[in-house]
């Protein structure tokens, strides 16, 4: 037979956890209801700013010095190759530099565009901020050389332009370069 | 004896009305590691509500829903829908033998029908059942176009999935990538499932590095169309683009705040690569970083206040995270040599990226406290690009692995990796489009409920 003592004890369980059952559930069901709130008032925050979006007409802070303009090859300035991972110029690159510059200061005033250009094998995001290094470094070299600063302009074309899609050493050396075009006059 | 037996009985009854009281309608909670997959029956559609007529819009309808289940990684979705069928049909359109199902190892059902009106308009009605609690928990309805046949099926899906796991799923959801099929990278943007491919821009030059806006409306992306790479925001349905920063030198890599107020973005104008953010309309550009090192590939915390980047300060590219000020930069990533292309979860906790070892790259993700590196592919070439989906659940990124550059989506966890891009040439830089904003992708489809 049970005793009244444990009868009572079990009944006070019984109720004690089927109320903590309900309580745990109804918070759960509050805690629930705050959330989906919070999320139905950032969706209406973000569905009220691009309403923004589109009224905003940006308006571009400064025209880049190349927009327009109509850029043609010349066979007289010669490629520079750089080593892998590497901005700086080789012996072999500064010769080529120097008669690239030869020839920009025989026809100043021409505006010249330094390309730079990278092999696939880094990331598409590093390989444009090496690209715009390795252009700029040639640049540097041609105005130490006498060129005019301001006719001398870069932009990086990361791996995006290769000369050879290959994917051996062979074609990465060819792609791993900064070419030269010049603005027609 | 006695005394045990009842003591017993009083437990399992105290027990059981916990759990019945206890109980929410979270079934499953996807983020512990093994979880198990719900296992889902999906018959065919029926058209006016009655078995006799079966026909290939019924059949689109159910392969549109089952495909999205199972992409999602969690369900499993009992195949045969002719059998399936034939059970639906000997039950009757409203009554549900929850035995026979349960029989089938299912745990839910789903039972859909439609109607074409004189209109030529839908109009499916869906319904979703749990079999272990033996009720109905879905019920919609939904309206509209038959050109919009996909995104109906595809909008009661993710209901099921938040119905089932907490979370809306990613089924109308997009993601924009650069293609190079047609001669030039341009600009393409394809559903969650890879229909529905469209391209963007007819540039004939290089596009790059889109980042889809949290408003849905438009895209950032870099094109050189105009001489030099420049940042443009392009409505997501191609058909208006505006020149936004236009400095010399790169204005590439950019990421939206995550309000959408604010794009974080590299420029080169003041010597080497840094990072800059600037107002969406166009004005009040701040410097962030300052080092003769390059910076690049700027990533915001989903709660604003902080960005990772790529960096090689310490002569190799190595990820760090700096306040949205620039200020208190610290060092992420310490693992091999080459760390890029960070992408911070929207669930805030873990940053992926590209860590390169032995020549080859594969996606990583590191907790945004440095810890609990792990990486996610492996021996299958190349992976680059990793960018989150809005639910935190999956990667999209590029890959070399299947013998062409394309874009492919997995879990979070590296599990359930599929590929994305079959339109060759070479398919990278994936962003992926918020949750579904209505106008974003302007339809006419209305949903009423009748649950």
């Amino acid at each position: 037979m049970i005793r009244k003592a444990e009868l009572v004890l079990l009944s006070v369980l019984l109720l004690v956890s089927f109320t903590v059952g309900c309580v745990s559930m109804s918070r759960y069901k509050q805690l629930e209801s705050e959330t989906s709130k919070l999320r139905a008032e950032r969706e209406e925050l973000l569905a009220r700013i691009s309403e923004e979006e589109l009224e905003a007409m940006p308006v571009p802070p400064e025209i880049s010095a190349l927009r327009g303009k109509v850029l043609v090859e010349v066979p007289e300035l010669g490629d520079v190759y750089f080593e892998f991972d590497k901005w700086d110029l080789t012996p072999p690159a500064r010769e080529i530099l120097t008669k690239n510059a030869a020839w920009i200061k025989k026809n100043h005033p021409v505006e010249v565009l330094l390309e730079g250009h990278c092999d696939e094998r880094g990331t598409v995001d590093y390989n444009l901020a090496l690209g715009d290094r390795r252009a700029k470094s040639a640049r540097k070299y041609l105005i130490l050389l006498g060129c005019d600063a301001d006719r001398i302009f870069t932009i990086s074309y990361g791996e995006e332009r290769p000369v050879d899609p290959g994917h051996n050493e062979e074609a990465w050396a060819k792609n791993r370069r900064s070419h030269s075009r010049v603005v027609a006059p | 004896m006695g005394k045990r037996v009842i003591f017993f009985l009083v437990f399992i009854i105290n027990f059981s009305l916990c759990l019945a009281f206890g109980s929410s309608e979270v079934y499953i909670d996807v983020t512990k590691p093994g979880f198990k997959k719900i296992v889902i029956a999906i018959p065919n559609f029926y058209r006016d509500g009655s078995f006799q007529k079966e026909d290939n819009l019924s059949k689109e309808m159910a392969k549109i829903l089952v495909n999205d289940l199972r992409i999602s990684g969690l369900f499993e979705v009992i195949d045969n829908p002719l059998f399936l069928s034939a059970m639906a049909e000997s039950e009757g359109n409203v009554k549900v033998d929850f035995n026979q199902w349960r029989v089938l190892g299912a745990q839910a059902l789903v039972k859909a029908d439609y109607t074409l009106g004189e209109d030529k308009k839908l109009m499916i009605k869906c319904r979703l059942y749990d079999l272990l609690r033996e009720e109905q928990v879905l019920g919609k309805v939904y309206r509209g176009e038959q050109n919009l046949l996909r995104r109906m099926v595809h909008r009661f899906s993710d209901e099921i999935v938040l119905k089932l796991t907490g979370e809306k799923g990613m089924a109308q959801t997009k993601i924009t990538f650069i293609s190079d099929v047609s001669g030039h990278k341009e600009l393409y943007t394809i559903d969650f499932d890879g229909h529905n491919l469209e391209r963007l821009t007819r540039n004939r030059s290089i596009a790059l590095s889109p980042a889809w806006s949290p408003g849905g409306k438009r895209i950032a992306y870099t094109s050189y169309h105009e001489g030099n790479p420049d940042l443009y925001f392009i409505s997501s349905d191609g058909t208006r683009q505006v020149a936004v920063s236009t400095f010399p030198g790169l204005n590439a890599t950019p990421d939206w705040s995550p309000d959408g107020s604010r794009i974080a973005l590299t420029l080169s104008k003041d010597g080497n690569a840094e990072i800059y953010i600037f107002k969406v309309d166009g004005t009040d550009f701040q410097r962030l970083t300052r080092h003769r090192s390059s910076d690049w590939s700027p990533s915001w915390s989903p709660d604003g206040e902080k960005i990772a980047f790529g960096s090689d300060r310490t002569g190799t590219p190595e990820i760090y995270i700096m306040n949205k000020d620039g200020g208190d930069v610290r060092r992420l990533t310490h693992q091999g040599s080459y760390n890029d292309s960070p992408a911070w979860s929207p669930k805030g906790d873990f940053i992926a990226f590209a860590s390169r070892q032995k020549g080859l790259f594969d996606i990583w993700v590191i907790g945004s406290d440095g810890k609990n590196a792990q990486r996610l592919t492996s021996n299958s070439g190349n992976n680059e690009n990793p960018y989150w989906s809005p639910d935190g659940r999956y990667i999209v990124f590029s890959s070399t692995g299947g013998g062409t550059r394309d874009v492919y989506i997995m879990n979070s966890d590296g599990s359930n990796q599929r590929r994305l891009t079959f339109l060759g040439g070479n398919n990278y830089c994936p962003s992926w489009s918020p949750r579904d904003s209505r106008e974003a992708f302007g339809n006419s489809a209305q949903e009423g409920g009748e649950n």
